[in-house]
């Protein structure tokens, strides 16, 4: 790759436009293969993302390309990037899955994953607005089988 | 933005729609589930239907909760009072340094078939053997399985268990007194012929390459293997130049590796662990030395048993009724706390893989409750 900066133009599905240094786009492993492949002309279109989420990853991207940043001050970084509404999260993973940055997908799971983990069947449903479908009798069943889980 | 604006026909609504957990592609749904820990899965199982059925039968769960649970396996142990118990070493066990890590008790409202429970050996699911039963269960599915046992066994108290998981041809074996039992396959004991020496109580968690290990209990220059594909019995040379006793010697394996850790006098002495570095190769021996002044205070012990290799190289190690992770590179131990002591343990991976996968449809697999079915 040449020394001199290479900018990329990314255009997200609200036809928003990001010019954006390219070696820090190419974290994106999506965009990586089109530059490689050279089927970049001058826009990359990322018909999957929207401009809001696009504005986030790449504040992640910049951050995590900055040189000379320290591992705890990442990880300040990355712990107050996950503190968003679920919806902007699951919007992240999406785009994060689309974009194809195993890094950030794996980070944006974790916390999910920590969303879930204390909290009790109820509490998830509620939290995640997600409908119990079970019958009554169903659900007691199930948790008659699993009663240890929940001491 | 302009609501109007969105109504156009190549222009998606531009703010961000509300995106459910509901509506992550599964796959993305089943990696975020594949990471909890087991309770939390048991209790994420309530949740909905969707949810239940991804927890319960989907393939791709099942072999994404295994690779993850191959790097951070379990410890089964029995506490002071002989309960077995369950400590996860999860991804997150970065925390371990809190008192916060409480075990799950298993007996008797975990999945485990009725009567005393003693754990033999552990690949994917554990053995149990209760005076006259052998069992194998999966008791996070409930799962198990009675191996009906020779005639001949019922009274004979002199019997060594072990146990051997082989993936290439998927055959789970019992070894005693060197007759094999596959399961899956027939009912009978086969007989494969004499041990040629006596095998002492712990013979099957030495699992390398599909064949398990024990050592001569009364010389300390010879170490035995059974290769379960074969069905023979063969040599291994020990590390050259033992002094120990091979009662103070114990063979166990560590990420894939044979070692034999050597603790003559642990008290006062430094512990070998040696690694046999190339499998079969007597010159492969390698020796790490674990200083006994940097073992934690209560924990020097003559029991000091290595337990598994996780966490990039960190062994733990289980010694006077704790757990310690040992880092060979720095020569240096960290206390694994919990609530409880162990009085022994084996690991385990936790497993969602159906007994019936390894058994077959010939066989009876019995649950411990009744399945429920969700339609």
């Amino acid at each position: 790759m040449s020394s001199s900066t290479k900018f990329l133009t990314l255009k997200t599905c609200d036809d928003k436009k990001f010019v954006l240094d390219e070696a820090i786009a190419v974290r994106s492993q999506t965009i990586k293969n089109m530059v490689e492949d050279d089927c970049v002309s001058n826009v990359i279109p990322l018909p999957n993302v929207d401009s809001k989420t696009m504005t986030k990853v790449i504040e992640y991207w910049k951050k995590h390309s900055e040189e000379g940043i320290s591992k705890d001050m990442l990880m300040d970084f990355d712990k107050a990037f996950v503190k968003v509404h679920h919806s902007i999260l699951h919007a992240l993973i999406l785009a994060a899955n689309f974009l194809n940055d195993k890094e950030m997908l794996d980070m944006m799971c974790q916390e999910v994953v920590d969303r879930i983990k204390g909290k009790t069947p109820e509490e998830i449903r509620k939290e995640f607005d997600i409908k119990n479908d079970f019958t009554p009798e169903e659900e007691e069943e199930i948790r008659k089988e699993n009663a240890w889980a929940f001491e | 933005m302009d609501v109007k604006s969105s109504s156009s026909k190549r222009r998606r609504i531009s703010h961000v729609p509300k995106i459910r957990i509901m509506d992550l592609p599964l796959v993305i749904l089943i990696e975020i589930l594949s990471r909890l820990s087991i309770k939390p899965i048991f209790r994420c199982k309530i949740v909905c239907k969707l949810w239940y059925n991804l927890l319960s039968y989907d393939p791709l769960f099942v072999n994404m909760y295994q690779t993850k649970s191959l790097k951070f396996p379990c410890i089964y142990f029995f506490d002071g009072v002989g309960n077995p118990s369950l400590l996860e070493l999860k991804a997150e066990y970065n925390s371990y340094a809190h008192h916060c890590n409480r075990p799950i008790q298993l007996t008797p409202k975990f999945h485990y078939p009725p009567g005393r429970v003693f754990l033999v050996g552990l690949c994917n699911s554990p053995t149990n053997i209760e005076k006259h039963s052998v069992y194998i269960s999966n008791p996070l599915l409930g799962e198990y399985f009675e191996v009906k046992l020779p005639e001949w066994e019922i009274s004979d108290c002199r019997v060594t268990y072990g146990f051997c998981f082989s993936k290439a041809i998927r055959e789970l074996t019992k070894v005693s007194e060197l007759e094999v039992y596959t399961l899956g396959v027939g009912e009978k004991w086969r007989n494969v012929g004499k041990i040629p020496c006596l095998v002492c109580c712990k013979f099957g968690n030495i699992n390398i390459n599909g064949a398990l290990h024990w050592m001569d209990s009364e010389k300390n220059d010879i170490i035995y293997s059974f290769d379960i594909e074969t069905k023979k019995v063969k040599s291994l040379p020990p590390p050259p130049g033992l002094v120990t006793p091979p009662w103070n010697l114990k063979l166990v394996e560590l990420g894939n590796y044979l070692c034999l850790t050597d603790y003559y006098n642990t008290l006062s002495n430094n512990i070998d662990i040696w690694w046999m570095k190339e499998y079969g190769v007597s010159e492969s021996w390698t020796k790490d030395i674990i200083l006994v002044n940097s073992i934690p205070r209560g924990m020097v012990d003559f029991n000091f048993e290595p337990i598994l290799m996780w966490k990039d190289g960190e062994i733990l190690i289980q010694s006077s009724t704790k757990l310690a992770s040992y880092n060979p590179k720095m020569k240096s131990f960290r206390v694994v706390y919990f609530y409880g002591k162990v009085i022994t343990a084996i690991t385990n991976t936790p497993s969602f893989y159906s007994l019936k996968t390894i058994m077959g449809d010939d066989f009876q697999v019995t649950n411990v409750y009744p399945k429920t079915q969700i339609v």
